[in-house]
């Protein structure tokens, strides 16, 4: 099933254990968002019902999800946005390069598909000048290294790192000359975060086409929602000419009330807010007009106003003589739906699964290898990877203690270790692949002892003999074979060295017979 | 509150495997707590033909060896009234995972009808047996006025009654329970995974234990006696003094003559 090139995981994740300042970086922000959502969830007393609605629409929208594209982009084409189907990543790119054809100055707001498909090397490639605008992208622009973290790309990169890589990029100086510069005079987050706006804002006033994600794309409105933190999304969108518009063909809901339920849960479920900063609707300005009925209509059915910013945005955007691209990136998804890894289409990307993962806060983003990481990436990745012919995977799925947390906070209710598990049968059945021939044996051997339980008696009682061998005082501190647990750990044991239930008679009915040998002779 | 068992009933122990192999004196204190529970003189029934639940095949990605498992675990452990089980991953293995592996073969009815008969060990006390009229009568347990921290193992939280009923167990028994930080979050051990990745179980591991010595507590314990063996591993490895009891050695302190005169000494001394 997956191709034979493996991600190194064991390598990876080695190395970001060792790495302390990742550690360190890593522990802050997880605390933080933990609480962060905690808390935006105790303020509601229907948070249950607020999920159960959110995943009601995601399941809605994934299981039509050809019927409403096909909406989606008849509405879309209606209000005069150009759409454009990309069945694999190299389509588009081809499509967006050729978008940008003849423009030297790109700015993108943050965009996990663009990470995908590997958008920005491509438009370099291609001779374009791409600059980040999100804060935490435009930190690991400038540091050539890949997001960590689905929506705080650089939340692995502590303070004095950014300080250094500023210092170097924004003075052009060496970073030797950075680092000692940074020691003497460290400077405070608010400085950095200025400074960058300042440079970002030079790139936004030359800028000739903007390029963002899209968080959903609402098929009856054929509108496409987008939600930022820092503004730069919509200085993305409205600064430049030209807007293009990236997004996975899962990102389509059917209507704005689903679309609603589902921001109720997003930000809450990400960063612990009630809502992003902004929340934007991109259409044209000559369908502005044809929504202004229908936001009263909204806003009498929920009492919520998410749409009256971005008829202002489009109507700046009109004055330029702006248009508007849709870029749809299949890239394996159309094969998960209907499959057994149809539900992972439900995701929408909130990050919360990777906040609570205990393995992604003790290794980081960087050790999954790709851009998705965390128990969504465990999932998503092998199966994306083998759209894409990238290198298997396969061994994520496998690097999950399955204590279900992030399946207890995914908003939408994905059984993101259901899936995992099946990831790892589909791999037990790849027959070929040496890599679990270990995993094999061990299976053979344990399905053996279990079919024949005097077998499986008589093999515990000898191996607890043998491990007698090694043992001193209740434990083993070394043990060949076994060093991947002895190497850390010692291995309590069993003093008696012999099983509860031994090999002729029960050590409890044993036990059981002395007591009233006791009791009737005492 | 479900309804309690009669006397006739028949009541089986699954020793777990790991338990069955590495802690016997669990596996007899899970014996005597269900037999003093049970309050009518009869015994706990320890079916020798056991084995595992099949969990590790299962989590291998070995579907076919698990659901083979199950249907012997079925076949072994069905003409019983109650199941009790002293670990919540078991537990959770045999009432949640046995009907979705079974679901579509001829046992589908059969592990419906078993999931209901099985219980984790705390929660069959107190939910099912007379353990807590008769808790009062115990003498105090040798350890008894010690600070306990509970380690809620994953499976116990998110698969059985999210260690209520131990925690109230405990403090019957005479302990003190002190809570510790980011008790919801997960040891590490994992099963399979503890031996896989065994550089980011024992990070895991660390950071556990961290949050329970800042509990204050000189024991830890747990319903899993997989996460006590890793943590316990880890702890002795590190030299740290605490102390990792199953907490069913812990409330089996003193119940039954025999089991209670044998000194039962932390896991991994």
């Amino acid at each position: 099933m997956f191709s034979a090139r493996q991600h190194d995981f064991h390598a990876s994740s080695a190395a970001a254990l060792k790495d302390a300042a990742l550690r360190a970086a890593l522990s802050k922000a997880g605390v933080g968002f933990v609480g962060a959502r905690k808390r935006a969830f105790a303020d509601l007393e229907n948070s249950a019902s607020l999920r159960a609605r959110a995943r009601d629409a995601r399941v809605r929208a994934v299981d039509n999800m050809g019927d409403l594209l096909l909406q989606f982009e008849l509405n879309a084409r209606a209000r005069g946005i150009e759409v454009h189907w990309a069945e694999t990543a190299e389509q588009a790119r081809a499509i967006i390069i050729e978008l940008c054809r003849d423009k030297k100055h790109i700015i993108k707001g943050k965009s996990m598909v663009s990470e995908e498909i590997g958008l920005n090397a491509a438009l370099q490639r291609a001779g374009a000048n791409v600059t980040e605008t999100d804060l935490g992208e435009y930190i690991i622009q400038l540091a050539k290294e890949a997001p960590s973290h689905i929506i705080a790309p650089a939340v692995h990169k502590n303070r004095e790192e950014i300080d250094i890589l500023f210092r170097q990029h924004h003075e052009g100086i060496s970073e030797k000359q950075a680092t000692s510069d940074s020691l003497k005079h460290p400077r405070a987050s608010e400085v950095l975060v200025e400074e960058a706006r300042q440079k970002i804002r030079e790139r936004f006033l030359q800028a000739e086409v903007g390029i963002t994600g899209a968080n959903m794309l609402i098929a009856e409105r054929g509108a496409a929602l987008l939600l930022t933190n820092e503004g730069n999304g919509d200085l993305s969108a409205i600064m430049p000419r030209r807007h293009i518009m990236l997004a996975g063909i899962e990102r389509v809901v059917a209507d704005d009330l689903d679309a609603i339920a589902i921001l109720r849960v997003l930000a809450r479920s990400a960063t612990g807010q009630s809502l992003g900063t902004y929340v934007s609707l991109y259409g044209t300005r000559a369908s502005a007009e044809q929504d202004r009925g229908k936001d009263e209509e909204i806003d009498k059915n929920t009492g919520k106003n998410t749409g009256k910013n971005t008829d202002k945005n489009t109507d700046k955007n009109t004055d330029k003589n702006t248009d508007l691209h849709i870029v749809l990136l299949d890239n394996g998804r159309s094969q998960m739906h209907g499959s057994a890894w149809h539900d992972m289409l439900c995701c929408i990307r909130c990050g919360a699964c990777l906040n609570h993962c205990p393995v992604y806060s003790s290794i980081g983003g960087h050790a999954y290898g790709w851009v998705y990481s965390g128990p969504m990436g465990k999932v998503l990745t092998p199966l994306l990877a083998e759209a894409s012919a990238k290198p298997s995977f396969s061994t994520l799925a496998h690097a999950s203690s399955f204590c279900g947390r992030c399946v207890e906070v995914c908003p939408v209710g994905i059984p993101l270790t259901s899936l995992m598990r099946k990831l790892r049968e589909s791999d037990f059945r790849g027959f070929f692949q040496t890599k679990r021939l270990k995993t094999k044996i061990a299976c053979a051997t344990m399905r053996l002892l279990f079919a024949h339980p005097r077998m499986y008696r008589l093999a515990l009682c000898c191996l607890l003999w043998l491990l007698r061998l090694f043992a001193r005082r209740g434990h083993i501190s070394y043990l060949p074979l076994a060093s991947s647990w002895t190497s850390t750990r010692d291995l309590p044991i069993n003093r008696r060295a012999r099983p509860a239930i031994a090999l002729f008679t029960s050590g409890y009915a044993f036990c059981k017979q002395r007591r009233q040998v006791e009791t009737t002779s005492g | 509150m479900a309804p309690r068992l009669q006397p006739s009933f028949r009541v089986s122990v699954l020793a777990t495997c790991l338990a069955d192999a590495f802690r016997p004196e669990l596996v007899y204190a899970t014996c005597a707590l269900v037999e003093y529970g049970l309050a009518n003189g009869s015994d706990a029934e320890l079916p020798r033909e056991q084995t595992c639940c099949g969990q590790p095949l299962y989590n291998s990605g070995d579907r076919d060896g698990a659901i083979a498992q199950a249907k012997r675990v079925i076949d072994l452990f069905e003409r019983y009234d109650a199941i009790v089980v002293p670990s919540g991953s078991c537990a959770g293995m045999l009432r949640l995972h046995y009907p979705s592996l079974l679901q579509d073969t001829p046992y589908a009815r059969r592990a419906d009808a078993f999931k209901e008969k099985v219980m984790e060990l705390t929660e069959f006390l107190v939910k099912k047996s007379y353990f807590l009229e008769r808790v009062k009568d115990l003498a105090p347990a040798s350890l008894a006025n010690s600070f306990v921290t509970w380690h809620d193992s994953c499976s116990c939280l998110r698969e059985n009654d999210g260690g209520a009923c131990a925690r109230g167990l405990l403090e019957r028994r005479g302990f003190t329970v002190r809570e510790s930080e980011n008790c919801e979050v997960c040891c590490g051990f994992g099963g399979k995974f503890s031996v896989a990745h065994g550089a980011i179980s024992t990070s895991m591991a660390d950071d556990k234990l961290a949050c329970l010595r800042a509990s204050g507590a000189s024991i830890v314990s747990s319903s899993d006696f997989g996460c006590l063996l890793h943590l316990a591993g880890r702890a002795r490895r590190r030299g740290l003094e605490l102390s990792f009891f199953h907490i069913a050695e812990l409330l089996a302190l003193g119940v039954g003559r025999a089991l209670g005169s044998q000194k039962i000494t932390p896991i991994g001394y």
